[in-house]
Parts: C-alpha cells; sequence; structure tokens
C-alpha cells in the first residue's frame, strides 16, 4: 500500500518537472555533454562510462536539490497530511529525483551506443558498466537529501557539511598548520566517500575480480543508512514550508 | 454520550522566545462545528499545525479520534490550509487524481468521488482546465473538494472564505454548512464572525496563548443584541417612567441602555424620551452578542465565564458598553 502512495507521488513529482520547464536543463546539459564529449570523436568505452560517471554525480547533486526545492513549498501541506506521511513524501522527492538523473544517464550512454558506438561495447560493458553508476547516483542524491534544508535543522547540517569538508580535505593543503589536528578526522571520514570513489573506478574498469561486488554492496549500504538518516531527521522535524 | 474527535491538554507551543501556545484545552466532539477565532498571529495556525502533526508541541497531550498518533488516523481528516496554492500545472482532475490516490482511492471509487466532490463544490465545468487558469475563488472551491475528496469525519479549515468576495463567501458557508450537516465535525478557523454564526455549534477565542472563552453559539445568539442611547440631560422622572418600562432598560444621565432592544422597547423608549423633551445625542447599536464576546476575550484576560455562557447583567453590559464606548 505505502509502495504504491510512494510510486503516485513520484509520478506526481515527476509529471509537474516536466511541465514545469525545469527537466529541460537536465535535457540540455546531457545533450551538450553528449555532442561536446562523445558524440565525434572515437570514444572509448571506458571514456565513456568515466565521463557519464562523473557527469551522472554531479546532475545527482544538482536534480536533487531542484527537486527537494519543489518539497519545500506550502502546496505541499496537503499531500502531508494525507497517508503518505512524511516518510513516503521524502522517499517519493528522492525518488524523483534518483530516477531523473538515471534517466539522463541512460540517455547519454543510448545516443553513444547508438551514433558514436564504442569499439567492444556490449551488453556485459553496460552492465558491468552502469551498475555502480546508478548506485553512485543513488548515493549522492542520498547524501544530497542528508544535506538539505527541507530535511535537516540548520545546526546539524552545518555539522554534516563540515564533516563533508574534511573528508574531501585535499592532501595539498598539508602545508597548512590546521592539517596536523584534522588529519585524522580526515583519515575518519574519507572513508564514508570511499564508495562513491570506489564505484566511480569500478564504472571505468568493470573489473569486479578484486572486490567489485564489495564496492557495490557497499554503495547501497552507505545509500539506505543515509537515506534512513534523512527519514528519521524528517520525521522528527518542525514543518514549516516555504511560501515560494 | 458523543466521542471526542479533538482532545487537546495544556498544549504549548514556542517559537525561540515567542510563547504562541500557553496550555491549550479542547474538546470536540462528532459531529460539532467549532469555529475558533483570534487575531492575525493569535496562534490559530499553530495550533492547526500541531493538530496536524505538522509542528511538534512542547508540551501538551493532543488525541484524534483517540489517538496521540496523527498518521494513524489521518485518512480521517481533511485539511483546507489558509492561502493555499496549488500545483498549478495540473487539471483539476489530474490533481484530485493524485491525491486520492495517495488516500487509497482507486479506480471507479476515485472517480466517482472526484465527481461527486467537483460537483458539490461547483467546478466540474472546469475539472480539465490547467489550475493555473482559476480564479481565487476557483481555487478555494477545489481546496475544499480537495479536503472532502476521501471523505473524512474531520474537516479542519483554515480561513476558508479567505480572499473571497461576498458571494464567493456566502457560497463556501452554505457548503460548510451542507457538509455540517451531513455529519462531518469541523474545526473552522476563521476571523469571520458571521460563518461561525452560520455553521458553528461553539466558539471559542485564543488570546494570549489560550483557549480560555468558549461558548455555544445558541446561547451567544440568544442574549440578541443591545442598543445605546446618548442623552443630552435625562431628568429623574425620566429615569423612573424608563425603567419602569422592565429590567430590559438602564439608565444613567447621560445614556439609555436597551438589552435586548426589542423593536417595541424601542418604540416604548423613545416615546419617553420625546415626552419629556429630552435631547437624544446619538442611538448606537452595540456589537452584537458574538462580536462582543470575541471582543471582550480579545481585550481581556482574565478568565471566561463557564459555558454556556449566562447572559450578562444589565448592570454588566452598561458597564461594559459605556468602558467599550470610550476605549
Amino acid at each position: 500500500m505505502m509502495l504504491r502512495r510512494i510510486a503516485n507521488w513520484t509520478r506526481f513529482v515527476l509529471t509537474e518537472y516536466s511541465r514545469s520547464g525545469r527537466i529541460l536543463i537536465e535535457l540540455t546539459i546531457t545533450i551538450a555533454l553528449w555532442g561536446l564529449f562523445l558524440q565525434k570523436y572515437n570514444t572509448t568505452t571506458t571514456q565513456l562510462f568515466s565521463l557519464t560517471g562523473l557527469f551522472t554525480m554531479a546532475l545527482a547533486l544538482y536534480t536533487t536539490s531542484s527537486i527537494l526545492s519543489l518539497g519545500d513549498r506550502a502546496q505541499n501541506y496537503i499531500v502531508l497530511t494525507r497517508p503518505l506521511g512524511r516518510r513516503g513524501f521524502l522517499l517519493g522527492l528522492y525518488c524523483a529525483a534518483v530516477l531523473l538523473v538515471w534517466a539522463m544517464g541512460a540517455i547519454v550512454i543510448a545516443l553513444t551506443a547508438i551514433l558514436n558506438r564504442p569499439a567492444g561495447f556490449g551488453l556485459p560493458q553496460l552492465w558491468y558498466g552502469s551498475l555502480p553508476l546508478l548506485l553512485n547516483v543513488a548515493l549522492i542524491s542520498a547524501v544530497t537529501l542528508l544535506l538539505s534544508s527541507l530535511v535537516v535543522r540548520n545546526l546539524p547540517r552545518l555539522l554534516l557539511l563540515a564533516v563533508l569538508a574534511i573528508a574531501l580535505y585535499s592532501n595539498t593543503w598539508n602545508l597548512s598548520p590546521v592539517f596536523r589536528y584534522l588529519s585524522p578526522l580526515q583519515s575518519l571520514f574519507s572513508r564514508l566517500i570511499q564508495p562513491a570513489i570506489a564505484g566511480q573506478r569500478l564504472a571505468v574498469s568493470r573489473d569486479y575480480t578484486s572486490g567489485g561486488l564489495f564496492v557495490l554492496v557497499a554503495q547501497f549500504a552507505l545509500s539506505l543508512l543515509l537515506v534512513n538518516l534523512a527519514l528519521l531527521s524528517f520525521g522528527k522535524r518542525e514543518l514549516i514550508l516555504g511560501k515560494k | 454520550m458523543t466521542d471526542s474527535v479533538i482532545q487537546l491538554r495544556n498544549l504549548h507551543k514556542s517559537y525561540g522566545q515567542l510563547h504562541v501556545l500557553r496550555g491549550v484545552d479542547l474538546d470536540i466532539d462528532e459531529g460539532e462545528a467549532f469555529g475558533l477565532l483570534g487575531q492575525n498571529g493569535a496562534g490559530k495556525s499553530t495550533l492547526i499545525h500541531s493538530l496536524l502533526g505538522l509542528l511538534k508541541p512542547d508540551e501538551g497531550t493532543i488525541k484524534l479520534f483517540g489517538s496521540r498518533d496523527v498518521e494513524l488516523v489521518v485518512k480521517n481528516i481533511g485539511y483546507l490550509p489558509e492561502r493555499t496554492t496549488y500545483h498549478l500545472q495540473f487539471t483539476a482532475h489530474e490533481y484530485l487524481r493524485m491525491l486520492g490516490a495517495l488516500s487509497d482511492l482507486r479506480g471507479a471509487q476515485l472517480r466517482e468521488r472526484i465527481d461527486a466532490v467537483l460537483d458539490l463544490v461547483g467546478i466540474e465545468g472546469a475539472a480539465d482546465r490547467r489550475l493555473g487558469t482559476y480564479s481565487k475563488g476557483m481555487l478555494q472551491r477545489l481546496g475544499l473538494a480537495q479536503a472532502i475528496l476521501h471523505d473524512p469525519a474531520l474537516l479542519i479549515v483554515d480561513e476558508p472564505a479567505s480572499g473571497l468576495d461576498p458571494g464567493g463567501q456566502r457560497d463556501m458557508a452554505q457548503l460548510l454548512a451542507q457538509l455540517h450537516k451531513a455529519g462531518h465535525t469541523i474545526l473552522l478557523c476563521t476571523h469571520q464572525l458571521t460563518e461561525v454564526a452560520r455553521l458553528c455549534d461553539r466558539v471559542g477565542v485564543l488570546a494570549d496563548g489560550r483557549l480560555d472563552r468558549v461558548a455555544t453559539v445558541a446561547d451567544l445568539e440568544g442574549q440578541g443584541r443591545s442598543m445605546t442611547l446618548r442623552v443630552a440631560d435625562l431628568p429623574a422622572e425620566a429615569v423612573s417612567v424608563l425603567e419602569a418600562l422592565g429590567p430590559n432598560v438602564r439608565c444613567t444621565r447621560t445614556s439609555v441602555v436597551l438589552f435586548p432592544a426589542s423593536e417595541q422597547l424601542q418604540h416604548d423608549c423613545l416615546a419617553v424620551l420625546l415626552d419629556y423633551g429630552v435631547h437624544i445625542l446619538a442611538m448606537t447599536p452595540a456589537a452584537d452578542a458574538l462580536e462582543q464576546f470575541y471582543l471582550n476575550a480579545i481585550h481581556h484576560t482574565h478568565p471566561a465565564p463557564p459555558s454556556p455562557v449566562e447572559p450578562p447583567t444589565p448592570e454588566a453590559l452598561l458597564e461594559t458598553l459605556v468602558v467599550g464606548g470610550e476605549r
């Protein structure tokens, strides 16, 4: 019953996103990426997955934020006060974002496969390369969900952003005296982003012989954890939606 | 004995330093229409959002249909928010279909409900138009349609007449009265006293974060209207004659208060004043009892009289009106 409600809400969000014209941004960027980088040259399968992986991760950040802003509007009080509930509401927004980015990734891969097919590109390549990319989109969308103002209050959000910043702390900043203190934290927090990095590497190499399945499980488990944290936070917080 | 559909006990809610609700107690019974009045910023919307589980109270308990978990009983609630904005890219049909699906209505049942509510609120002719082309009045009707789509036992309506022209306000009040007659419990949050008088069984005024003043509309209406006549100088003999007209007349040297001011009593008083050549400066019909009840509640913080409200004594009324007039 709940799955059906979430599916209905997801469909509604995607329809609104399309009809409002917001989807044109995703479509334009997707076509532009393909036209600029994948249309003409002798693209290899590795290049295809490398570029598509980075593109879909960046797009996941943008699209999830954009769809969450649709959720943060006063008209959604009517939706929230139905049996869909808070959890279903947030899951619907998340699913809509993930599905949309997956669709854009699929467009890039499909266009390349049809119009500029890389040598040796086949169904096994598509399957092995796509799976970690799909999970990375789910993971990045889950991170964006957890960092959104709709889900988390300002103070915890700042803390989460600090964790993310330290996790992404570049080694080239070693010269900074602060690094001495941040180094242990950095090595701890950077493990949180390892599944995403490993997933991208796996998509590019498509080599599952050295722990590939473990990477997929880690991506999935981390996504699940982050989505559940977001649901927990959203379930507990006060809902004062924007008047946009 | 009927069950409480809404039961609030000692509800407190603050936004930082701003203590909006300070111990609200309320019981609304099945089939009852309750009017919640209060000034802007009194906390009416906070109260409603707390009821719906959108806001978390700092203290106190909320029970809807006997349950403390709103999500368990939300199927039985229809909500029309104040100044609702809508998903304007959809037609009324599409919009209601989605909302109905979220309330677990499907297939023929959903189609029948959509047709029935669109017909009830009178926008069936525009059901396939995009909401972006709707007037404010049509959107408000659609708001009511979505609130009753799943045939909820409890309707929570926040300022349903907001932004509507007088005709639209009357239609909205008629629709709500129809729903009340059909057995829906209604919590009506409004500034419109006429709406409350037409629809509600009981009324409460939220003032200073409390809902101390609750009365039945029938009792308030039973009190009728009063009339104050300001006069230049009332001779003692005239006072005696006027007061002999009955207990509903109270006089001072400069005023005559009639409560309730029936036409016959007004006629008799005027005749006496003219007989004695008293110069009448002004005739002021006082606020009706509901308006007076509301004004008293928002201007005074002392506890309310027990419900049902006893009609005020003429002395008390005289004092209220004279003091109120000077204010």
